[in-house]
Order: C-alpha cells, then sequence, then structure tokens
C-alpha cells in the first residue's frame, strides 16, 4: 500500500515537474504564393493561458500563418498543432476547439445582435440556449442584443465577432488584428475583454501593428519579417537577451555566431510558459543557451530645471545603466526593482532638483521591434 | 437544441425502421431546421424591396393575363380563350423562375464570400453538404414565394375552361420542379464564384441561354413528338405536358415517357447540381469525387435507359434516326462526364485516407475516393455499360423493323464503336494530362483545345486538299476520319455502297482511338504512381524529422538524474544530434 502511494506520489510530482504541453505549436512552416515564399520555416509554439503577440510589417506573413492555425490554408511544408492536433489532418477537431477572429470580417447586417449569435449558436451545435445569453453579458452586448447589427459601430461589430467565437467556448482564439480601425475606447475595451478571457483560461494569439497595446497585454511575442520569425519567447526575456548581447558587443566580445553579421536575435523555438527549451537556429542547428542578463527597465523624469544637471547627478550610479536627454525630459535605463527609482528620485532631491513627473517607459516592445527587424517588406 | 426556433434538442429515432427515420427527419426539419435557412429567412423578412416586387409582378401578369384574355375571348370561346390564357401565364411563370431562380441563388454564397462572412460559416464545422442544403431552401423559399404570389392568377385560364383543375395543378408542380432546378442551377454556379457580381451575371448568361433552348426543344419541340404519339395532345403549345397526363392513354409508353422520363430529367440534373455545389464547397484536399462519382455510376446507366425509351417507343421507321440520336446524346453525355472528371485529384490525400481509416471504409469506398486513375477506370467501366443499352436496343429493335437489317445493324456498329473508341481517347488523355499539369483549369484547356483541333482540324485540312468540294473522289475525304464527325459520313457512305474505304477509315480510327487512349492512360497511371510514392517519401521523411526533433527537446528538457556530481553514470550518455 505504502509502496503504491509512493509510487502515485512519484509520478504525480513527476508530471508536476513536467512543463505543459504547448497549446499551439507552429513547426517549420513554409508556404509559397507564386514564386515568392511568404513563410519560411516558421517555429514557435504558445503555452497554455498565454497571450501571444504576433508582430510584424504589412506582407510579413502574419494572416498567413493565422489562415494555416484557422484551418483556412494548407502549408506547403511543416507542421501546426493546436492542442497536439494536426491542422492539415483533422481540421474539424481542430475547428472544436479555436475560435478564429479575422481582420475586417464581415457581418449579417439585417439581424439583430442576438439573432446573429443564436445562428452561431445552432451552426455550432452550442447544447444549451443560455449561452447566448452568458456570451452576451461577458462581452457586454447585453444592451444592444435587439439592435441590428447593421446600426452597431465598428468597435461594437468586433466585440460581436469576439462574442460569435466564444459561442463553443473554444480553447484557443486567434484574433488577427482584433483592434484595427477601432477609436481608443473600443481599443481599451478590447483589451480588457482580452485579459477577461485570458482569466478565464484561454490561449489568445493575436496580431496587431499597435505594439504598445500588445505590449499591455501578451506575455509572449513572436516577431516576423519576410516570412522568418525573427524571434519569439515572453517579453522580458527577448529583452534581456538583447540587452546581453549589447552589453557584450560593447564589451568588443564577439557576439555568438547565430548573431554576427546583426543585431538579430535568433528565434526562441519553444516557449512554454516561460520555460525555455534549448536555442535552435532556423536550419535546426543546435545553439548554445544564451546566458541571461539582469533585464534594463528604462524610466522617464520629468524635472524642474536643468535636465542636463539632473542626467549627471544619475551618471554612474548604482544600477543605473544609461542617461540621457531628450526633448527636456531625461530616459534613465536601470537594473534592479521599482525601490530604485525611489532612490534616483531622493538623490535628485538631496540635490535640489525638483522632480514634477516620474514614468515608466513601457514601449519596449517597440524598442525590441525596431532592434530585430530591419524594416524590410516583401 | 435550435437557438433560433427556441426548441429542445430532438432524440433519436424510435427504430431503425424507415418509418420511424422518416418522421424523425420530418420533426427535425421544423424542429431543428438548418441553421443557414432560418438566418437568411429573418434576414429576408428585413428586406422592404421583396414584397413591393412581388406585388408589382402580381399586378403586372393580372394585368397582362387579364388584357389577352379580352382580347383572344372576342373571337374565340371560352374554352379556347382559358387554354389560351394557361399557356401565356405559365409560359411568364416559367421565365419568372428561370430567371429569377439563379438570380436570387447566385446571390447565396459569393454574397458571403465577397461580404467576408463566409470563412466564419464554414468555421462553425458546419458540412459542405449542410450549407448547400441551408441555402437551397433559402432560395428556393424566396423563389417560391414568387410562385405562391403568382397562383392565384395562374388560377384563372382555369375558369374560362378548357384546362382542368388536375392540368393546372400538374402544371404548378412542375413550375414548383423547374423553380428548383433553377435555384440549383444558380447555387452550382455561385459555390464556384467569389465575386457575386460575377455569379450573377454568369448564372445570368447561362439560365437565359438555357432557359430558352429547354423552352423551344422540350416545350414547343417536343409537342409535336408528343402530338404524333398521342393525337390528344395539341402541337405547338410549348406547355404540352400538364396536359399529355389527362390526355395520354395510360400504358407502358406513358409510364416510360411522361412519368420515368420526366423524372430522370429532373432527378439527375438535379443531383448533379447538389453535388457539384457541395464539391466546389469541400476543400481542395479533402474528398471531393466521391459525390460526384457516385451520381456518375448511378446517372450513366439510367441516362442508358432513358435513351433506349424513344427507340423502343417511336414508331419502327423512326427507330433508326432515334438510335443514333441517342448514341449521339450519349456521346455528349460521356464527353461532359470526361471533362467533369479531368479535374480530379491525383490520389487521396493524408487526411482522407485518415478518414477512411477511421470510418473503416471498404475497398469499393476507397475506389470512389479521389484518384485520377481510378476516376478514368470508373470512367470506361460505367461508360461503356450505359453505351451498350442504346446499342443493344438498337440492335434490336431496328433491324427487326427494317428491311435492310443488316446495314442498319452495321450503321449502329459503326457510330457506337467510334464513340466508344473516342471516348477511351478523351479518358486517358483526360488522365494523362492532369498527371502533367498543376493546375486543374489547364488541364481542361488543352483537352478542350486538342478536342477543338481534332473535330474541326481534319476538315479544315480536307477543305485546303480540295477534297470536300470534289464529286469524284469521295473516298480522299478519309483524311477526316480522325474528326468524330466523320462518323455519319461513314454511315453514309455504308448506306450508299462502294466506299469501302471510308467505312474502313471509321473502324479504324475507332481502334485507334482506344488504343491511344489506352498508352495514355497507362503513362498517367505510372506517373501518378510516381508522383504519389514521392510524396508520400517527403511526407515521411518530414514526419522523421519532426519526430527526431521531438526526441531531441524531450531529451534537452528532461532533468538531470539526482545524485553525486561526480558520480560516473551507469550508461554512456547519448550523442545530441544536431
Amino acid at each position: 500500500m505504502s509502496e503504491e502511494s509512493g509510487a502515485v506520489r512519484v509520478e504525480a510530482r513527476e508530471e508536476a515537474a513536467l512543463p505543459a504541453a504547448p497549446t499551439i505549436r507552429v513547426r517549420h512552416l513554409w508556404h509559397r504564393y507564386g514564386n515568392r515564399d511568404v513563410l519560411r520555416d516558421v517555429t514557435f509554439d504558445v503555452g497554455p493561458g498565454e497571450i501571444f503577440g504576433f508582430i510584424g510589417p504589412n506582407g510579413a506573413g502574419k494572416t498567413t500563418t493565422i489562415r494555416v492555425m484557422a484551418t483556412l490554408l494548407e502549408p506547403m511544408a511543416g507542421r501546426v498543432e493546436i492542442d497536439g492536433i494536426d491542422v492539415t489532418m483533422d481540421p474539424e477537431e481542430v475547428r472544436r476547439i479555436i475560435g478564429y477572429m479575422p481582420d475586417h470580417a464581415g457581418v449579417y447586417d439585417r439581424i439583430t445582435v442576438r439573432e446573429y449569435l443564436e445562428f452561431f449558436a445552432d451552426s455550432f451545435r452550442v447544447p444549451s440556449i443560455s449561452v447566448v445569453d452568458a456570451v452576451l453579458e461577458l462581452t457586454d452586448l447585453g444592451k444592444l442584443q435587439d439592435r441590428l447589427v447593421a446600426e452597431m459601430s465598428k468597435g461594437m461589430k468586433q466585440r460581436l465577432q469576439l462574442a460569435r467565437i466564444l459561442l463553443h467556448d473554444p480553447k484557443v482564439l486567434i484574433l488577427d488584428e482584433p483592434a484595427s480601425d477601432l477609436d481608443p475606447r473600443a481599443r481599451i475595451e478590447i483589451r480588457d475583454l482580452l485579459l477577461e478571457l485570458r482569466g478565464l483560461g484561454k490561449t489568445i494569439l493575436l496580431s496587431s501593428h499597435i505594439l504598445t497595446e500588445l505590449s499591455d497585454v501578451c506575455t509572449s511575442i513572436g516577431i516576423l519579417e519576410r516570412g522568418r520569425l525573427v524571434v519569439a519567447g515572453p517579453i522580458h526575456e527577448i529583452s534581456s537577451r538583447l540587452e546581453a548581447i549589447r552589453a557584450a558587443e560593447a564589451q568588443g566580445h564577439v557576439p555568438p555566431p547565430a548573431y554576427s553579421g546583426s543585431a538579430r536575435v535568433v528565434p526562441a523555438p519553444a516557449v512554454q510558459g516561460g520555460v525555455q527549451g534549448p536555442q535552435q537556429h532556423p536550419q535546426g542547428a543546435w545553439q548554445p543557451p544564451v546566458p541571461a542578463a539582469p533585464a534594463v527597465r528604462r524610466v522617464k523624469l520629468r524635472v524642474l530645471g536643468n535636465p542636463n544637471a539632473a542626467a549627471y547627478h544619475l551618471r554612474g550610479g548604482p544600477g543605473i545603466v544609461e542617461v540621457s536627454v531628450m526633448g527636456g525630459i531625461v530616459h534613465v535605463g536601470y537594473v534592479g526593482t521599482d525601490t530604485k527609482i525611489a532612490e534616483m528620485v531622493q538623490h535628485l532631491v538631496h540635490r535640489n532638483i525638483g522632480i514634477v513627473g516620474v514614468e515608466p517607459e513601457r514601449n519596449e516592445l517597440e524598442r525590441i521591434f525596431l532592434e530585430v527587424t530591419r524594416g524590410d517588406v516583401q | 437544441m435550435s437557438a433560433q426556433t427556441g426548441t429542445d434538442a430532438l432524440a433519436g429515432p424510435v427504430s431503425k425502421r424507415m418509418g420511424d427515420k422518416a418522421r424523425y427527419r420530418f420533426r427535425r426539419l421544423l424542429d431543428d431546421p438548418n441553421p443557414l435557412w432560418i438566418r437568411e429567412l429573418k434576414q429576408s423578412a428585413r428586406l422592404v424591396r421583396t414584397p413591393v416586387i412581388l406585388c408589382v409582378l402580381a399586378v403586372l401578369t393580372t394585368l397582362l393575363i387579364a388584357s389577352i384574355g379580352g382580347l383572344v375571348s372576342m373571337n374565340e370561346s371560352p374554352a379556347t380563350t382559358g387554354y389560351v390564357l394557361f399557356q401565356v401565364f405559365f409560359s411568364i411563370a416559367y421565365f419568372v423562375v428561370t430567371f429569377v431562380g439563379p438570380g436570387v441563388a447566385a446571390n447565396a454564397i459569393a454574397a458571403e464570400r465577397e461580404g467576408r462572412t463566409w470563412e466564419a460559416v464554414i468555421l462553425t464545422g458546419l458540412r459542405p453538404a449542410v450549407i448547400a442544403r441551408g441555402k437551397f431552401m433559402a432560395a428556393y423559399t424566396s423563389i417560391g414565394m414568387y410562385v405562391v404570389m403568382l397562383a392565384p392568377v395562374g388560377a384563372l385560364p382555369f375558369l374560362f375552361g378548357g384546362v382542368t383543375a388536375t392540368e393546372t395543378i400538374v402544371a404548378f408542380a412542375f413550375l414548383f420542379l423547374i423553380a428548383g432546378l433553377a435555384v440549383a442551377f444558380g447555387l452550382a454556379i455561385s459555390s464556384k464564384m467569389n465575386s457575386l457580381r460575377a455569379a450573377l451575371v454568369v448564372s445570368l448568361l447561362c439560365a437565359v441561354i438555357v432557359s430558352l433552348n429547354v423552352y423551344g426543344f422540350f416545350g414547343v419541340g417536343l409537342s409535336i413528338a408528343a402530338h404524333s404519339l398521342w393525337p390528344g395532345v395539341p402541337d405547338g403549345p410549348p406547355v404540352w405536358l400538364p396536359t399529355a397526363y389527362s390526355r395520354a392513354p395510360f400504358d407502358l409508353t406513358y409510364l416510360g415517357l411522361l412519368v420515368g422520363l420526366p423524372l430522370s430529367l429532373a432527378v439527375l440534373p438535379s443531383w448533379f447540381l447538389y453535388e457539384v455545389t457541395v464539391a466546389n464547397l469541400t476543400s481542395i484536399t479533402d474528398d471531393r469525387s466521391t459525390g460526384l462519382k457516385r451520381w456518375y455510376a448511378i446517372c450513366a446507366p439510367i441516362f442508358g435507359i432513358a435513351t433506349t425509351i424513344p427507340i423502343i417507343s417511336v414508331s419502327p421507321g423512326d427507330r433508326m434516326g432515334a438510335c443514333i440520336a441517342a448514341l449521339s446524346a450519349h456521346f455528349f453525355f460521356l464527353m461532359m462526364g470526361v471533362y467533369l472528371f479531368a479535374g480530379d485529384s491525383l490520389g487521396p490525400s493524408r487526411r482522407v485516407v485518415l478518414h477512411w481509416d477511421r470510418a473503416s471504409a471498404g475497398r469499393f469506398k476507397r475506389f470512389l475516393g479521389p484518384s485520377i486513375v481510378k476516376t478514368s477506370a470508373l470512367e470506361l467501366c460505367v461508360g461503356f455499360v450505359a453505351l451498350a443499352l442504346p446499342t443493344l436496343a438498337g440492335l434490336i429493335a431496328v433491324p427487326a423493323s427494317s428491311t435492310r437489317s443488316a446495314l442498319h445493324a452495321a450503321e449502329i456498329l459503326i457510330v457506337a464503336g467510334y464513340v466508344a473508341g473516342f471516348f477511351t481517347f478523351s479518358v486517358g488523355f483526360a488522365a494523362f494530362l492532369r498527371s502533367r499539369m498543376s493546375t486543374t483549369l489547364v488541364a481542361r484547356m488543352l483537352l478542350l483545345a486538342v478536342h477543338f483541333l481534332v473535330a474541326i482540324g481534319p476538315w479544315v485540312v480536307a477543305a485546303i486538299a480540295g477534297v470536300v468540294s470534289s464529286a469524284s473522289d469521295r473516298s480522299a475525304l478519309v483524311v477526316a476520319a480522325p474528326s468524330p464527325f466523320y462518323v455519319f459520313l461513314a454511315i453514309d457512305a455504308l448506306g450508299r455502297g462502294g466506299d469501302d474505304i471510308l467505312v474502313g477509315g471509321s473502324v479504324f480510327m475507332s481502334v485507334a482511338w482506344a488504343l491511344l487512349g489506352l498508352i495514355f492512360l497507362g503513362s498517367a497511371r505510372k506517373r501518378t504512381a510516381r508522383i504519389i510514392a514521392q510524396h508520400d517519401a517527403a511526407l515521411a521523411e518530414s514526419d522523421r524529422l519532426l519526430a527526431a526533433e521531438d526526441a531531441a527537446m524531450a531529451q534537452a528538457s528532461d532533468p538531470a538524474p539526482e545524485g553525486p556530481a561526480d558520480a560516473p553514470s551507469a550508461e554512456p550518455e547519448p550523442v545530441q544530434a544536431s
């Protein structure tokens, strides 16, 4: 008995130690339109419960990748698995567990919001009528349920699209530019809704051009350029790796072979809830893992008086990595926690420099994007 | 459960008996209807222009019928007036449903694609067949409303006399049947189109051409044949079929020509259009072939039987002509099959094979699946069986009624032989082209070009050589033997006698076409097998690499074994695969 329970405990411990299997696995994906390769060996994973931001310039291949995931396009080569199911082999099964919202999707105009959702509930063979009410409540469309779809704003139509893909309670949501053409309020509402859905355990993959918004919601990102995935992984890890490269280059060290010739970061093949697999080159050659450098955080300080004086006092301080003045604002890169900000403020106040504003720089994603992409379009 | 109708889920049929199954299906239609149908009805109900159009149409038709009735009744008896109005009304109604039906249906799928709602629908998991049925029912309901609005006007002629109530009811039944065909036709075109305008233009153009031809041939044309067969049916009026049911004597011919033929003429095209729609809505790597091949396998023999009926039914003197006409009709039917299946896949995709394996599909089901070589084999087998029916009927019926029985039998065999030979060539060549072309459109276009060259080219050569106009040396016309039209020259030569070379040319080309077809088919088979083997090898290699990568990843993510750091491992460490 004790041996048995011991064995069970060991198994349970082993299971707990194993990383969760990725919900979305994209492996060596290739696709071609005519003579043009639109996807070249794209490989990345998305772990369960993550919000994965898919970023890239126009024509980079984001929508093609997404359409392959949504079973609407068959790749020339490679494999995509959603929850362990091959999208090419078993699209019907995959359709049951995904909710796909295309960019600029159309809606039926001459029916009401409720009728629209009832139609899709019937089409999805949703077992209970109450699901429509639940989805209306979740997406906050209850008040508009009797309104004709034609009379709704763009933002509300996007919300309706989101409601549609939630009807069959999919595990995975694939959203192609969900906030495009929306006003700021609608964007914020969509963002909050996505966070709420993540709270419900959904795995979300969304593509967008609006990097600041992605950085607010995404747990990890993938950047695609000219059909190649140039980087993938949690934002802070990518940031750390870039910092490490930058630091190594500043000290005259030759960057690892994969980085030589450019400031590019190799794709991270596995992003499984923060557990990083071995580094792999796109061609499949195994690469040693990059040593993790402490993440550099950034803050903007608005000061009374001369900002250059404030910069002078901060330069060379403990944990301060870089200081610059742009447009009368002091930009500080530092290593450490929020206590470091308090120390900086205290330090400047002691030197009679008034602080009127402290604002963390949040557009880390923009920096990453600009650093790893070349601005090439195809 | 239907959220749209608010009804609860239905339990399955009480038993496996046909009656219970039919009852269950009917209850499901009422309580759990096709979601697309219900949604489109709701959308249509909010379209303001529909009732206006319906009212205007009904008023205009009433005015027209009343005017014609007034004019005709001045000189004719009420019975004649009623009959004229009956013809006018159902002719108008025929054109309304054959023009509006495809137009309404063309809107169905192309509008969804253009409006970018299509992807949302297919991602719900609705099968293409369910989508096709929903769209059909929605369009059919719309066109049905037109017929219902016109019904009171259609009953007016019945009040004058000249037509019976049964004839009016049968005419309305045919109107609904034609409406169904028109909608299915529009839907089949719509399923292929991405643009609404293109779908509308193509549907309407085709609808105008087809409906005018059908009206002329099956209406006015066949009324003369019907009159010769049943003198009670007047010759000339296009709407003769509803009247024939009450005016023709009930016998075997009645059953064959008034029940069998109209049924097969309605069911087989409807089924074909349905299968085309479903195939067009199905992904190219799914099984798009089984439905169409099943239709062909059943339809070809039925078509064979249908074409034998006139051979037996007509007067003995006309049987030879009926037989040649039946063989010619068969030739066109078989050629249509060749073009239809020229777009089949080289072989089943992995997905299709997986579905077959899951469903434990038998050999016959797999035979009906995607594969250009198997399709060609099916085409040849079924095509020859179907072709044999009118040929045998001709060989039996024509010589029995003719003094020149041996000659007629030879004529029938020459035509049937040429049809069989050229059909074999076309099937083999289509398979050959398909195995070498990446797109089906190119394969079909090349096939069409070759057919055109073969049909016309030899006559052009003959004309250039001056043998067409030369009355002295008819035998030189043998240069035109490769053209299928040459067979008519051969049977003419056989009738005249003395032009053995012309007849011999026809026989030679029949055999040559058949041999060429078989050679092409053999080549297509080899090439297809090689392509499929290469494809399977590439997929197996890809699977192997992905599996190796998985194993390497699993190995890399395995936690290090616990124990002293310097303790030697029990087994040598595996080498990391690069």
